[in-house]
């Protein structure tokens, strides 16, 4: 754990609000990327942001350093994630919402309408695969964690996270190389 | 398409951009939300498993008493139960001066009156 962030855990273990309150500050970033990332729609990922520090704070007293926070934290968030259930026409039509929002501020900075695509079609081939497979890619190749560190968070073993990236990765390179030869 | 084509491909999604505002905003709003909520979860949780552990407290001490209370109870009145035959006899033979039958662990006793 970093020093700075060992301090604020142990005191935010001891009541103070304060320091829980660096504690999402040094965070919220990270926290809101992996929420985007596990379900493609800005609203959700807020939402599911916000239940990952309720969670952090009514579970802080069992923290015990083993590991850094921001692993720790990850792991709240992932499992949020994970238990993320909605109707999935609303899932995929927010999602659709988020990539037209992405691509047209995309337009707005003149970028390719091509690439514009491609951003659409990545989105939507992640949001394909099955949670637990998106959040072994969004953990490695994202949040640039090892196999290793990718289980601890996921709490299963290397093998089954390497054979999830493996499995996720083939995916999404089919998925991918079809919508590129589709257009 | 190989692994880093398909990590670039990956990583060329862009995350939604949120103000300066929403990032100095979102700590603050979370920790006045935290402060609301805390004090309801802390009612709601400290007393239920109160109430359940005295509840059980409770009824393991009243089982407890009625077992303590009906052993001997029982065990007088499966001895006298037992010995029904020898109770008939002194009936029998003493039928108004017999008073009282007690039964202990050198067998059974009785008392019998002088007087009617």
């Amino acid at each position: 754990m970093a020093d700075a962030d060992e301090d604020l855990v142990l005191q935010s273990q001891n009541g103070s609000p304060m320091a829980f309150e660096s504690l999402i500050r040094n965070h919220q970033r990270m926290v809101h990327s992996l929420t985007f990332r596990m379900t493609g729609s800005a609203a959700d990922a807020e939402d599911l942001a916000q239940e990952t520090f309720i969670r952090a704070h009514e579970q802080i007293n069992s923290f015990n350093g083993s590991a850094k926070f921001s692993t720790w934290l990850c792991s709240i968030a992932v499992h949020a994630c994970l238990n993320w259930r909605r109707n999935e026409a609303r899932r995929f039509q927010a999602h659709a919402n988020c990539a037209e929002e992405i691509i047209g501020r995309q337009a707005e900075t003149g970028n390719q309408p091509a690439k514009n695509e491609m951003i659409r079609r990545t989105q939507e081939a992640l949001m394909k695969l099955p949670p637990k497979q998106r959040a072994a890619i969004v953990l490695t190749i994202y949040d640039g964690l090892n196999h290793a560190e990718a289980a601890k968070v996921l709490g299963c073993s290397e093998t089954t996270v390497s054979w999830r990236v493996f499995a996720a990765r083939r995916r999404l390179k089919r998925w991918l190389t079809a919508a590129g030869g589709a257009r | 398409m190989n692994n880093f084509d398909l990590e670039t491909t990956l990583k060329s999604v862009p995350l939604p951009e949120r103000t300066e505002d929403y990032w100095e905003n979102f700590p603050a709003g979370m920790r006045s939300h935290l402060r609301r909520t805390a004090p309801k979860r802390t009612v709601g949780e400290s007393r239920l498993p109160q109430f359940a552990w005295r509840m059980g407290a409770g009824l393991a001490c009243l089982i407890m008493g009625l077992l303590v209370l009906g052993q001997p109870l029982k065990a007088a009145s499966s001895a006298i139960f037992n010995k029904e035959r020898i109770i008939r006899q002194q009936l029998a033979k003493w039928p108004k001066h017999l008073r009282t039958f007690m039964a202990d662990e050198h067998g059974l006793h009785y008392l019998i009156a002088e007087k009617e």
